[in-house]
């Protein structure tokens, strides 16, 4: 009897053909497996019997990390093959097969690395079939040796034993290699003399860590800076360099032992930490922990990863304290991966280097998480989770490009969808000069040509400009419909009414104010905006996103009246000139931006005037909250049509509390919860539907919590952010699935 | 002011006000058209209308724009000036005194730049279908050798040259407008570069590629335009955009960049390879431009038609606004 059977999902990258070929051996049946652009093609041979029996417990076998979306078998011929081989073979089509993410090395692999008598002792490149480099190293697809950055590398005679030894854990292991034969590492000065190889190199970069030096590092997916964390003035240093003065630093720690030592961690972060994707995990910091304190200034969270590669663990194991693990590149400049040499820029961050030969094919940042209201939530989707598998079906190709910032691009090729990777803010030439080379690199990867585009409506973002030069067809969804139903297919509800509530920073709204605070009720194609946040004035536009004290003025005027800032005790520079613009609707222009909303609050209560970086004011606010403050302040609803959310009645309470003598830390709680359960009041308005959050501002784990507790008691469902990044990382994935869903509407998808 | 049917009291108006101001011989002979003497080689034809609230601004108000506005358009084109055409839409009911003072320095600026006021035109129309007083003009000018080729002749290499500090006007006009007290108050640039462009030509001739007086959307309006025509990328620095203190402080405080701001009397330079510190070294001769600089070049078409290094921070795409400019921060 013969079969022919064919799989596609999660299923190249992840030791399937090897599994599937170690259990036909077992049985002593002939035929042949391969890797497909749709999947897995495999054929099957020998006594009737033998091959049902096969075929019975084939998913019983086949690795963990399988995914199957579709399965086909037809009985075919019998050739009267010998023996089982893994074959490769080129087959064309849009490509079905997922693009495996990377995985983090396992823990096999870290014990031959510690093992003095292992073949592999203290190899910075050893993988296996579950783990290694798969997306950051992979040419074209299918994922095959021949197509990855390991093509140049030809396995030695122990390797190629083990690569064809169904009883091997590197049978057929695309990214093979040992000191014989594979890529090797070796330490240079900041000039780039060579100061030692393998083992020495490694050694040597140790030790400029525990001198307190810059060291530069190539990472699976670029190049990264290195510091002794718990030095502040390594730090300082590493923060002059990379000109980042206040953004939050990650560190990286050997083992779930250390991570202890640093933050407090429950079982879910735990096991974040130690998953195939081995993400920055955002934590609650330990007070006690030795992390000096200009790593994450002001805040009580602290993001944490384990060894992503065998060098990351092979250093570290040579280091007594953390390490900080950063992008080597200036703020605002995208994640360098390419030839060094061409670049003096790079070279000048750290001070001395740790180099290796083996190439970076598509460049990829660290991936955060952070674990709330009892979900893990992406934070960003980069190494280990990205491209992100979409549940979308669509006939024809589309390309969803993002927002202006954190962006990241969504496609359809006709057989599946993905949210890409992040890429980062369009703010700088380079960034948006890597978001074309990306944008390049994954048509070509998922065999893209004539797509439609899909843009945010905002007419001056980077990714509209750029849609609009476009030939092909270009359609637009409103940036918070992006949002929420971004939410909405990462709940698998794309097919249901719910109340989307969105809050962000800015987006432009269809009243051509700068939206932030909205209820949506949403379907997967339109949305109609029934409550949003009372509106304000934002003096001087954008500027006073980056000036936060610009909106403490705004809220003060309209809740109290132009004498009531003067009298907040900021710098009366600072006010009058804003006091002179607010009336003008030019130059402070209307928003409803619960984002901005927070940086009012932020610099009424902590004086915040001026943010280093995006989102720091909000984020200082929520590491102030003092947890066993039980109040809440007000926060009626106006009820208009849309009906509106009120702050004015929270920021007379905040005056009077800070008057009163009331902690920092009990006024930002109080405003926490009042806005959550305002927010709670206003979806009660519509209890007969889901709530779907969607925005940055949902990246706050203490609204999140509040805001989900409110809704549990009043039996309201709510779907909380996941797998897809609630911030503008998400945004594509939102635009692409508005896009199906309009063009099923009108029919003309031909969709599935 | 009466709204007139082109009766005796709009005959009286043009006669008494407004003739008897601008003073010549084409005007007073009043035909239905002015009859122009012959003129050798090819001519350049502008015309503008000018709307501009408050009518008057620190360093200007509506009159003098409306001769800088057409002299420079003409100049910046290879033209020397000769003759102007002026239409003036009157709101009923605007005060006399102050049309008096408009046209008082609108003759002043066309004798400063020495062109003729040959034809004119007068409405006065009902109440709130104009704000206040809108004037256009029209000019001619004498198309003078080697005359710029324009932007569509831009090669990698040429060099960028301001004229003088940026963003004057825009934020001068802003400032009165919503009535914003500051300490230095910005004035207008507004005033005639006809000099500047003599000079300027006389010295570089044919290394001049192409000139534009940056009005509205400011420098980086042009450049957008240039890159555009160009279809090469136009590449600037920031630390080199002369910009004066009060424009400076101003603009951070209203959150716009003086890139996009308006200036009336100040210009873009474009020349080729090398001349850009002649070109500089010849404006800075003259008081209104003594401020020129390089501040750029054009390269190979890349990412962006317009970048520009920050002085605090990276390289940019030289943000093109729509509209006006819109917060994007999420
Ligand atoms: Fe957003
Ligand atoms: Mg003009
Ligand atoms: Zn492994
Ligand atoms: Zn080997």
């Amino acid at each position: 009897m013969a079969l022919k059977i064919t799989l596609s999902g999660h299923v190249q990258g992840i030791g399937l053909r090897p599994a599937v070929a170690r259990r036909a051996c077992d049985l002593r049946l002939a035929g042949s497996i391969c890797n497909t652009t749709t999947g897995i093609e495999l054929l099957i041979e020998g006594p009737a019997k033998v091959v049902q029996e096969f075929e019975r417990d084939l998913e019983t076998y086949l690795p963990d990390e399988t995914v199957i979306h579709q399965k086909t078998r037809e009985m075919t011929e019998i050739y009267g093959l010998e023996q089982f081989d893994i074959i490769e073979k080129q087959t064309s089509g849009p490509l079905a097969a997922r693009v495996p993410p990377d995985i983090a090395v396992c823990p096999d692999c870290l014990a031959e690395l510690a093992d003095p008598a292992d073949h592999r002792f203290g190899y910075a490149f050893t993988s296996c079939t579950h783990c290694g480099p798969r997306y950051s190293l992979l040419q074209s697809m299918p994922y095959e040796r021949g197509q990855t950055g390991m093509s140049e590398f030809e396995l030695c005679s122990h390797c190629q034993s083990e690569y064809a030894a169904p009883v091997d854990r590197r049978f057929h292991a695309q990214t093979i290699a040992c000191q014989n034969c594979g890529p090797r590492v070796w330490s240079t000065s900041a000039a780039g003399e060579i100061s030692g190889f393998d083992s020495e190199a490694i050694q040597n970069t140790a030790r400029a860590l525990q001198q307190g030096t810059i060291v530069g590092l190539k990472g699976l997916g670029g190049y990264q800076l290195l510091v002794d964390a718990t030095s502040q003035t390594a730090v300082q240093k590493l923060r002059n360099r990379k000109q980042r003065p206040g953004k939050p630093l990650a560190v990286m720690v050997t083992d779930l032992a250390a991570a202890r030592k640093l933050a407090v961690l429950n079982d879910a972060e735990a096991a974040a930490l130690v998953s195939p994707a081995a993400p920055i995990v955002l934590l609650q910091v330990r007070e006690d922990s030795p992390i000096a304190g200009n790593v994450n200034s002001g805040l009580n969270t602290l993001g944490v990863m384990l060894p992503t590669t065998p060098l990351h663990w092979l250093l570290l194991q040579q280091c007594d304290f953390p390490v900080i693990v950063t992008s080597a590149n200036r703020e605002d400049e995208p994640l360098y991966y390419q030839d060094r040499s061409h670049s003096e820029k790079i070279n000048t961050l750290a001070d001395c280097w740790l180099e290796h030969d083996r190439p970076i094919e598509h460049p990829i940042d660290d991936s955060v998480v952070r674990w709330m209201a009892g979900r893990l939530v992406t934070i960003r989707l980069a190494r280990g989770l990205a491209p992100l598998s979409l549940d979308l079906k669509h006939s024809r190709h589309a390309i969803a490009l993002g927002g202006h910032q954190k962006v990241a691009i969504a496609l359809h090729n006709g057989a599946q969808a993905v949210l890409a990777p992040h890429i980062g803010d369009l703010e700088s030439l380079p960034a948006c000069a890597r978001y074309e080379e990306q944008l390049e690199s994954l048509q070509q990867l998922y065999a893209i040509s004539k797509a439609n585009f899909i843009c945010d409506e905002h007419p001056d973002y980077y990714t509209s400009n750029r849609a609009s030069l476009q030939v092909s067809n270009v359609e637009s969804v409103q940036h918070h419909h992006a949002h929420i139903v971004a939410g909405m297919l990462d709940q698998g509800w794309l097919d249901r009414e719910v109340l989307g509530v969105a809050f962000d920073g800015t987006g432009w709204g269809d009243d051509q104010t700068i939206w932030g605070g909205e209820f949506l009720l949403s379907t997967a194609d339109q949305y109609t905006r029934v409550g949003h946040l009372k509106p304000f004035s934002l003096p001087g536009g954008e500027a006073a996103a980056r000036e936060p004290y610009r909106v403490a003025v705004s809220l003060l005027v309209a809740a109290l009246g132009p004498e009531a800032a003067l009298k907040t005790g900021m710098k009366a520079e600072l006010i009058n000139p804003v006091l002179q613009i607010i009336k003008s609707k030019t130059l402070a222009p209307l928003t409803t931006s619960v984002g901005r909303l927070f940086d009012g609050v932020a610099a009424l209560v902590l004086g915040v005037t001026h943010s280093d970086y995006e989102g720091q004011a909000a984020m200082l606010l929520e590491a102030s909250c003092d947890l066993s403050e039980s109040g809440g302040y007000e926060m009626p609803l106006l009820q208009e049509t849309p009906i509106q959310l009120d702050w004015r009645p929270c920021i007379t309470s905040i005056l009077r509390d800070r008057d009163a003598g009331v902690s920092p830390g009990a006024i930002a709680m109080r405003f926490h919860r009042g806005l959550a359960r305002g927010t709670a009041q206003l979806c009660q308005q519509f209890s007969s539907l889901p709530v779907v959050l969607g925005g940055g501002v949902f990246q706050n784990r203490c609204l999140v919590e509040f805001l989900a507790e409110e809704l549990k008691q009043k039996n309201q469902r709510l779907g909380l952010p996941g797998r897809i990044p609630p911030n503008d990382g998400g945004l594509a994935a939102g635009q692409l699935a508005v896009a199906i869903a309009r063009s099923r509407q009108k029919g003309d998808g031909r969709c599935v | 002011l009466a709204h007139g049917e082109g009766g005796r009291l709009s005959r009286k108006l043009i006669q008494e006000r407004i003739i008897s101001v601008l003073k010549n011989e084409s005007l007073e002979t009043a035909g239905d058209a002015a009859r122009l003497p012959r003129v050798e080689g090819p001519l350049a034809l502008t015309t503008d209308s000018f709307v501009v609230s408050p009518l008057f601004f620190p360093g200007g108000d509506i009159g003098s724009l409306a001769i800088y506005g057409t002299v420079n358009d003409l100049a910046v084109s290879g033209a020397r000036p000769l003759w102007l055409t002026l239409s003036l839409i009157i709101e009923e009911g605007f005060p006399l005194l102050i049309l008096d003072r408009v046209l008082q320095s609108l003759a002043e600026a066309a004798l400063s730049t020495a062109v003729k006021i040959v034809a004119g035109d007068t409405k006065v129309v009902p109440r709130g279908t104009v704000d206040g007083l809108f004037i256009n003009t029209a000019g001619v000018g004498e198309l003078t050798e080697p005359v710029p080729p324009g932007p569509a002749c831009l090669r990698e290499g040429d060099e960028l040259v301001v004229s003088g500090p940026i963003g004057q006007h825009g934020i001068a006009v802003l400032a009165a407008r919503e009535q914003l007290q500051f300490d230095p108050l910005p004035h207008s640039d507004c005033g005639s570069l006809l000099k500047a462009v003599a000079l300027l030509r006389g010295a570089l001739g044919d290394r001049i590629c192409c000139l534009r007086d940056a009005t509205r959307g400011g420098v980086a309006a042009v450049l957008q335009e240039w890159a555009e025509s160009s279809g090469l990328t136009l590449s600037i620095d920031e630390r080199c955009v002369p910009v004066s203190s009060g424009v400076k402080g101003m603009s951070e405080l209203l959150g716009l960049d003086p890139l996009h701001i308006a200036n009336e009397g100040t210009m873009l330079i474009a020349v080729r390879q090398g001349a850009g510190p002649a070109a500089v070294s010849v404006l800075q001769t003259l008081s209104k431009t003594a401020e020129a600089r390089v501040i750029g070049s054009v390269k190979a078409r890349g990412v962006a038609a317009v970048t520009v290094k920050r002085t605090l921070g990276p390289e940019q795409p030289l943000h093109d606004p729509l509209g006006s400019p819109l917060p994007r921060i999420c």
